[in-house]
This record gives structure tokens, C-alpha cells and sequence, in this order.
């Protein structure tokens, strides 16, 4: 069998990242171009500033991933490209780069979901096994997704306002923390004990996660705490805020997978950085006998690598763009779009 | 020589093949639909030129002003284009290349918003005397003699690409470094560091 | 002409937001502000299902914009993270698509919103009650309120 080639950009959000992986598992060659200060200033990412830093950047990543690959274009069998969920703006750029290369070398296009490129993620450390369900949980996602079989994609459960991220940034704000809030309220946390009252957010039978309640909690409480002329326990309220967000997703997490009789569970997405969610789910998985699955770091938040990991099942698929495609905001990803 | 010009900066999509005196050109309104057809249109051109993509040894594109998507459409297909076919690339202000269709020195205005726009006064040699965002009135109040165009109330303005040619035949950018001219300001402190080219 | 509604859960302001949408036209604006928690977001929704948007409309704070299709274009954005500086999005590009724009925390973008548009602030009074008032400005949107209210 030849060997398959897959080029993939990934620009949906801050960082521009180009890759070439091999047969869907190996990675030859990525390159990460982090927006991360460009953006501090606004906590968070800014869609004008990440468009205007992609269209910068992108033919340089590209160059660069080659001559580390030690690959030319004609050796590319497709090119892969996340055509949405994200910042429209920044899509755009990754998709016109895409379509040029594509048109230019004759090779198929492979549109990837976002979310099924962070899934894929995985595979380029060891092959995902199935049935599985995956949680994806970053800036701007929170979603379980149930998948029997390669590139089969089901939505159970996602939130209904603000992502996991969102959330964690919003509140970092609230307490002066600095962005990104996730490591900052994660670090304070491991500080700080349970010692404020805040609800459990969306205690339900649903597998749906909602934040924006806590974090109106935790806004409520600091105003209230002002009036009485308390000082914030910064750590002490990182902790319980983290506690609950954690415990929400590991519970209904765990939940699906009972109900799903799913055996494997794939955690990614930028937030799967997080030290207290990995232990906890790992923990939760060791009691229940399940298999927990987190890949590194670098491979949780976006990098086009994933992209092109997912693309080569896509291609299998024949999931090639259809001329009138464009680049999307919002997107579910299902097995039909797939 | 075969130049492929690439506009999809501000009112109108222009797509121009130039094979030695034969010229294909196809122009249209730039809407929010341009990603979507902008392939459709470079493929029709290709078709009607009878070249292929790989024949071409230099694209010129417009850097802007313009709308910011618009620039992006433009400048990320013609510098993919360009890195690849290993062919030079030339960056040309928006405000060249349709003062190009008039043979005088000439103010050009993209209307934003609130009595303000994208004002350029390029000369017969397309050469910039001075450009801004600012208040359309102001501008044009600087230099009453010179002929003002509002591109925006064009129907379908000429331009004079053997002109371009002629003007910028030594002029090349280098691939990676061309700068989008996206000229407003956004008021940042941090930026990327190519707002006011 | 202000107007003003009391509504005593989220369901009745989502109500609220769909009889909106049953007079929305193209490139209309909805102004929202009011804090943390006011039901901004909720709003939107309710807007969103009533013109028929397929997909979950979550909170836009992350990516400030999100475009949904309905039975027109719903462009949702939250200008929160802007720090009063909206020139990080080309509003005008926006409202000028032919679909309903719906801006969170457009008070701190005053002097970049449109002329004509309708603002709506959001009270809280208490855990579930709140108080929208609603200011149209330009005919269309004084009409819009007419019509509706």
C-alpha cells in the first residue's frame, strides 16, 4: 500500500498551525504559530487581530513544515483544512490557502470539523479503540461526543451557553486573574479549599452542560462579599468554582459512557490541560474499570496536526469539499457533515 | 510573459490574464459571497485564456485599502500561488490599480461609513502622493483642483493592466513579507505591526 | 418613547424575544446590554429559535461573533472582551447582509452603533425577575415596538 501524505491547515482560532502526517497516525512534520500575546491585552482572542496574524503568517508556516518534513508538494496526496466551528475571519484565510494548494497541485480538499481534528488528536499517539466517547472541552467547545466506529460522530451532550473555557476566562477576569484563565484558576485552586457556597451547575438527567449560572453565582458573590467588606479568598474560590465545573463534566461524563456502554474514554480539547480534570477523570475511570485516553498538551490544543490525522479518514470517506463550501461559525459535527 | 492580476479588495472582483497582447479580464461586484465564487471565477478565466495555472511568471494583487476580508480573500490565494509556483509577486494599492483606467493625476475614495473612507491621490504614474482614512470631505477639501472618483458609485470602472505592467515590471515583493495595507487604524496598542504601510 | 416590561422568569423574556422576531426584517439590529447574568444570551436564544436557527446559540463571548442561518442570517455577537474598542469587527460588513444582528454589551460600544437600531437593557430585580426596557431609534424600530408591544 503507498504511503499517504495528508498536508492540513488549521487556522480556526489563534494559532496557525500547518502539519503533515502520515497514514492518519504519524506526524512528520508541525508547525505552531501562537497568537497568544498578541491577544493578552483583550482577554482572550480578538477575530480582526488573529485574521490579520494568520494571513501573516500562514505562507511561512507552510515553507517551514516542508523543509522540516523534507517533503516538496508533490509528494502531498490531499490537503486536509478545518473549514469550521471558529472565528470566520480566520477560517477564511486557512480555507483560501487550502483551496489554492488543492486547485494548483490537482489533489482532493478534505474539510475537517474542528472538533472532530481535536478527537483525532489522539491517534497520533496511539490508535483510538472503539466504541468510545469523547469529551471535548476547550475555549470555545464543550461536548461529549459518542463515536462507534472511525469518523462516526454522535452529539449527546454539549453546553448551552458558555463553553468550559469561556467560563474559566470570564471568571479569571471577575477575580483579576490575568488571561488565559484556565491554568491561572487551576494553579490558585490547588492552594485553596471548598470553602464557598456555589450551586452545581445543570444537576440534571441530561448529558448538557450549562455555566453561565456559576458564573453569575460567582458574580453575585463577589458583590455580595464587597458589601460586607470581606476580602475574596482568591484560592479558596478558584477551588470551589473549579470543583463544580469538574465535577459536572466528570459525572455526566462517567454517566454516558455507562448508559452508551462505552468502555474508552478520549479527553482533548485545550482544557484537557487541566491537572484537576485529568485526575479526576482518570480516577473516576480506574474506579469504573474504563480506559481514559488524554493525549499530551501540545496535541490537545489546536494544532493542525489533528486536522490532518482526522482528514485521512475523511479522505477514506470520500468526504471531499464540495466546490460551494464555505467557512463556518458555528457547525455541528455529525455524521452527515462528516 | 503571462501576468495573472488578482483584485478582491474593495467594490468589484477583478480576475486578468495577460498572455502577450491578448488579455482576458472578468470583473464583477465584490459581495459577501466572494470566498465562495472566487474559484469559480479564477477557473473561468484560466478556461477562457486557454492557459493553466502553471504557465503564469507573475501575479500582481491589490494589498488594499478595502474591506479586510476582502484583502485576506485576495492576498492568501495570491501569495499561495506565487510561494508555490516559485513566481515573483507584486503587491499593488488599491488605489493604483483603478487609478490606472484614468490619465490624469486623481482621488479615489472607498466610502466607509459616517462621511469617512479610504482616500487615496495617486498621480498619472500611479504613484502615491498621499493616502488616509479619514473624513472624505476633509481630504477632497486638501486638493480641490485634482478630479475625485467615488469607486463606490462606479458601474464598471476600466482598468489598464499593459499600464500596471509597464509601470511595475521591476517591482517584486518577497512572498512571505507582503504587507496587506489595511490603512485605518484600529486603535490598538499592541498590533501586528503592518497597520499603517 | 421608552417601554418598559416586567418578566417574571426567563420564559417570559424569551416570549418577549420571539414577539420581536415575528417582526423582524433584514439588517435589523438588537442592542442588549445589562450585566453579568441578566439573561443576554437567553434573549438571543429566543430569538434564534423563533426565526428557526437549527444549531445550539451559545454564549459569543469567546469568539465574539457566531453567524447562525435561520429564515434570515443571525449574526450573534458579544462585544465584551472588546473593551469599548469594536474595531477588531467590521460592524458596517455585518449590517449591511440582510440578516438580524444581535449585539451583547453593545453599551460599551455606543459611538460605533448604528443610528437606527433597538436597544434593550436588562434589570435584574431578583433571582428570576427582570426588567427589559426597550428604546427604539429611527422609525422602523419605533414602529417595530408599536407593533409588537
Amino acid at each position: 500500500m503507498n504511503d499517504k501524505y495528508i498536508l492540513a491547515l488549521e487556522t480556526s482560532c489563534d494559532e496557525t498551525s500547518v502539519a503533515i502526517v502520515k497514514n492518519g497516525y504519524q506526524e512528520i512534520a508541525s508547525v505552531i504559530m501562537s497568537q497568544v500575546n498578541e491577544h493578552e491585552a483583550y482577554g482572550g482572542v480578538v477575530p480582526e487581530i488573529a485574521s490579520r496574524t494568520h494571513e501573516k503568517n500562514i505562507t511561512w508556516a507552510l515553507e517551514k513544515v516542508l523543509t522540516d518534513a523534507n517533503l516538496r508538494l508533490k509528494d502531498i496526496d490531499a490537503i486536509a483544512v478545518t473549514y469550521g466551528p471558529g472565528l470566520i475571519g480566520s477560517l477564511l484565510v486557512g480555507l483560501m490557502v487550502a483551496k489554492t494548494l488543492a486547485w494548483l497541485n490537482d489533489i482532493p480538499l478534505v474539510p475537517v470539523h474542528h472538533i472532530a481534528g481535536h478527537i483525532y488528536a489522539s491517534n497520533l499517539e496511539t490508535k483510538m479503540p472503539f466504541p468510545l466517547m469523547a469529551l471535548v472541552v476547550s475555549g470555545g467547545h464543550t461536548e461529549l461526543i459518542y463515536m462507534k466506529e472511525d469518523y462516526s460522530f454522535e452529539k449527546i451532550g454539549g453546553t448551552l451557553d458558555d463553553a468550559v473555557g469561556e467560563a474559566y476566562d470570564k471568571v479569571a477576569r471577575l477575580l483579576d486573574l490575568g488571561y488565559p484563565g484556565g491554568p491561572i484558576i487551576d494553579q490558585r485552586a490547588q492552594k485553596g479549599d471548598d470553602n464557598y457556597d456555589l450551586p452545581y451547575p445543570l444537576d440534571d438527567d441530561s448529558f448538557n452542560f450549562s455555566f453561565s449560572g456559576l458564573k453569575s453565582a460567582v458574580t453575585n458573590l463577589i458583590h455580595n462579599e464587597k458589601q460586607r467588606g470581606n476580602t475574596i479568598n482568591k484560592d479558596d474560590l478558584a477551588h470551589s468554582f473549579q470543583k463544580r465545573i469538574i465535577d459536572v463534566l466528570a459525572k455526566k461524563t462517567i454517566k454516558a459512557m455507562q448508559i452508551y456502554q462505552v468502555n474508552n474514554l478520549v479527553l482533548v480539547g485545550g482544557v484537557a490541560a487541566n491537572s484537576s480534570l485529568r485526575e479526576e477523570l482518570k480516577n473516576r475511570c480506574q474506579n469504573e474499570g474504563f480506559h481514559f485516553i488524554v493525549p499530551k498538551v501540545i496535541n490537545c490544543t489546536d494544532n493542525a496536526a489533528m486536522i490532518a490525522a482526522a482528514g485521512y479518514f475523511a479522505l477514506q470517506l470520500n468526504h471531499c469539499f464540495d466546490e460551494k463550501m464555505v467557512a463556518k461559525s458555528v457547525c455541528e459535527l455529525t455524521s452527515e457533515n462528516e | 510573459m503571462k501576468i495573472l492580476f488578482l483584485d478582491t479588495a474593495s467594490f468589484f472582483v477583478n480576475i486578468a490574464i495577460i498572455d502577450g497582447d491578448k488579455i482576458i479580464h472578468h470583473q464583477e461586484k465584490n459581495d459577501h459571497k466572494l470566498s465562495e465564487r472566487i474559484f469559480f471565477m479564477l477557473e473561468k478565466v484560466f478556461a477562457d485564456a486557454n492557459i493553466k495555472p502553471i504557465m503564469i511568471d507573475k501575479i500582481y494583487v491589490t494589498n488594499g485599502p478595502g474591506s479586510f476580508t476582502g484583502i485576506r480573500v485576495g492576498l492568501s490565494i495570491a501569495k499561495t500561488f506565487a510561494w508555490q509556483q516559485q513566481i515573483p509577486i507584486c503587491a499593488l494599492s488599491t488605489f493604483a490599480f483603478y487609478a490606472s483606467g484614468y490619465q490624469k493625476d486623481l482621488i479615489i475614495s472607498l466610502p466607509d461609513k459616517n462621511g469617512w473612507g479610504y482616500m487615496g491621490y495617486y498621480g498619472s504614474d500611479l504613484a502615491k502622493k498621499a493616502e488616509e482614512y479619514t473624513k472624505i470631505e476633509d481630504f477632497l477639501g486638501k486638493y480641490p483642483q485634482v478630479k475625485h472618483v467615488n469607486l463606490q458609485a462606479e458601474k464598471e470602472p476600466s482598468i489598464d493592466f499593459y499600464k500596471m505592467q509597464k509601470i511595475f515590471a521591476e517591482k517584486e515583493d518577497k512572498v512571505h513579507a507582503i504587507a496587506p495595507n489595511y490603512l485605518k487604524n484600529l486603535g490598538y496598542q499592541k498590533m501586528t505591526g503592518d497597520q499603517n504601510e | 418613547m421608552d417601554y418598559k416590561i416586567t418578566t417574571k422568569n426567563e420564559y417570559e423574556t424569551i416570549e418577549v424575544a420571539q414577539n420581536l422576531e415575528t417582526e423582524k426584517f433584514p439588517n435589523m439590529v438588537i442592542c442588549l446590554s445589562g450585566e453579568l447574568g441578566s439573561g443576554k444570551t437567553m434573549f438571543a436564544k429566543g430569538f434564534g429559535d423563533a426565526m428557526g436557527v437549527k444549531e445550539e446559540i451559545t454564549s459569543p463571548t469567546f469568539s465574539i461573533v457566531k453567524e447562525y442561518e435561520g429564515e434570515l442570517a443571525l449574526y450573534h455577537m458579544d462585544v465584551y472582551r472588546l473593551d469599548g474598542e469594536l474595531a477588531g469587527i467590521d460592524l458596517n460588513e455585518y449590517l449591511a447582509k440582510g440578516g438580524v444582528t444581535i449585539i451583547e454589551w453593545a453599551d460599551t460600544i455606543k459611538e460605533s452603533l448604528p443610528k437606527e437600531r433597538l436597544d434593550i437593557d436588562i434589570k435584574i430585580i431578583d433571582e428570576n425577575k427582570r426588567v427589559l426596557v426597550l428604546k427604539p431609534h429611527g422609525e422602523k424600530y419605533v414602529d417595530l415596538c408599536e407593533g409588537v408591544l
